[in-house]
């Protein structure tokens, strides 16, 4: 399988992450403000984000959740510099609430000191055959759906071609290196998950 | 040692341009280093490759709905508001004449001589509406003199009878005022938004505009519309 992705992947020019750590913030914001937009191109990095963040249920309804949430509430983001981290962040949300929806949970997913806390669905909803992509890529996708929450998101958020800083404000991490370390350990895991399939 | 993150940059092309050389020539001589590459750049063509696989899936049609109907909705009040904006910005003198002078006395306090900052026609004309008898300026307390005793519609049923006959670079001499000729020189064909014929004349000397004695040069657009011929711009050069 490994050689024949391989072959498959090398015929993709696309540079993965086209990382724009070098420039300036604002520069930075005004290139997301004229991304600003609900167009289809958006919804569907959406739907590669929230297949990160949802593990068994279904990635369209957080998308939909967020895009409604943010149609409601259209005046207030239109210029905003990173919309899709409004989205994200919403999806998030939505994706805690049914969980706790469904498990009754009164109190917060956070531990006490402070890290988060894995969660798991019970809806058992399958994503890979919600998204339907071909089976060498369901396979990826399964792979990165059987990780750790942490590692679910980050890779999904590389999967999106985000750039290091987006990643970080979308994670909620501190500093840039525990995102740059995260994300080194997470493909490694994936690599050697890959081997083992 | 080479930290693993740096090879991950390195796969990446993420890494400080400074620390390429020396990155690369480590990996170059290390066989492990040369494998951990070979696997973030693996990792890293099989995510790209996952999004891009994801984003080629149609998105549900009760999602792919909603975008079209909201980007409709979106994109019609835009252009609403744009219509209203234009709307107002509309100085149309004949309704306006007291409000006209108080923003002449107005804009005079803050600009200079300059009627209209952008020498630019197309950009001036762009401005503009389609309307007759609507003069677009902006300028200092000069133009209050100017356009006081400038006969607009002596102007125009003059410039009626010779602008179709004149050609570029031709000098004319036309009133602007009850007992006033000067002569003008055709500089310019233009069109403007609505792409309407146009013609830039200037003055061939400077003009007195106030009783301090002030003397500028004048350069005026008149467009057709309708085949009618009137006056759409005044800027003071």
């Amino acid at each position: 399988m490994d050689q024949h992705l391989r072959k498959k992947m090398s015929t993709n020019s696309l540079p993965f992450n086209n990382y724009k750590n070098n420039l300036d913030l604002s520069i930075y914001d005004i290139i997301n403000v004229m991304k600003n937009s609900l167009n289809q191109d958006f919804i569907k990095s959406l739907v590669v984000i929230a297949a990160g963040i949802s593990k068994n249920s279904d990635p369209y309804e957080l998308v939909n959740g967020a895009f409604e949430y943010i149609k409601k509430n259209w005046e207030k983001y239109e210029e905003h510099p990173n919309l899709k981290a409004i989205a994200v962040l919403k999806m998030k949300g939505l994706f805690i609430d049914e969980i706790r929806k469904n498990k009754n949970f009164d109190n917060n997913l956070v531990n006490e000191d402070g890290s988060d806390i894995e969660i798991s669905d019970s809806s058992q909803i399958d994503i890979v055959e919600k998204i339907q992509i071909s089976s060498e890529y369901s396979k990826v996708l399964k792979i990165i759906q059987s990780m750790g929450d942490k590692c679910r998101e980050i890779l999904m958020l590389a999967a999106d071609e985000m750039d290091m800083k987006e990643m970080q404000i979308k994670t909620g991490v501190n500093s840039l290196g525990t995102v740059l370390s995260r994300l080194s350990n997470c493909r490694k895991e994936l690599r050697e998950r890959m081997l083992h399939a | 040692m080479l930290d693993e993150i740096k090879i991950m940059q390195f796969a990446d092309g993420t890494l400080d341009p400074s620390e390429k050389e020396k990155v690369k020539k480590q990996i170059d001589n290390n066989p492990e280093y040369k494998k951990i590459l070979d696997d973030y750049i693996y990792t890293g063509e099989l995510l790209n490759n996952l999004g891009n696989e994801i984003k080629s899936v149609p998105l549900p049609k009760y999602l792919y709905n909603k975008i079209i109907q909201f980007n409709k909705s979106t994109s019609k009040i835009k252009t609403e508001s744009k219509l209203s904006f234009s709307f107002l910005n509309i100085f149309n003198i004949k309704y306006s004449a007291i409000a006209a002078a108080f923003c002449f006395v107005f804009m005079g306090g803050f600009l200079t001589n300059q009627f209209v900052t952008n020498q630019n026609p197309n950009y001036q004309l762009a401005q503009q509406t389609n309307k007759t008898y609507n003069p677009v300026f902006r300028g200092s307390a000069s133009i209050i003199n100017f356009y006081e005793s400038f006969n607009e519609r002596k102007f125009n049923e003059e410039i009626n009878v010779i602008a179709n006959k004149i050609k570029k670079n031709e000098k004319f001499e036309i009133s602007i005022s009850d007992n006033q000729s000067i002569k003008f020189q055709y500089t310019e064909s233009v069109k403007d938004k609505n792409n309407n014929e146009c013609i830039v004349i200037k003055s061939d000397k400077k003009i007195k505009l106030t009783s301090e004695g002030s003397e500028n040069l004048i350069s005026l657009t008149i467009c057709k519309t309708n085949n009618y011929w009137s006056l759409t711009n005044i800027n003071i050069l």
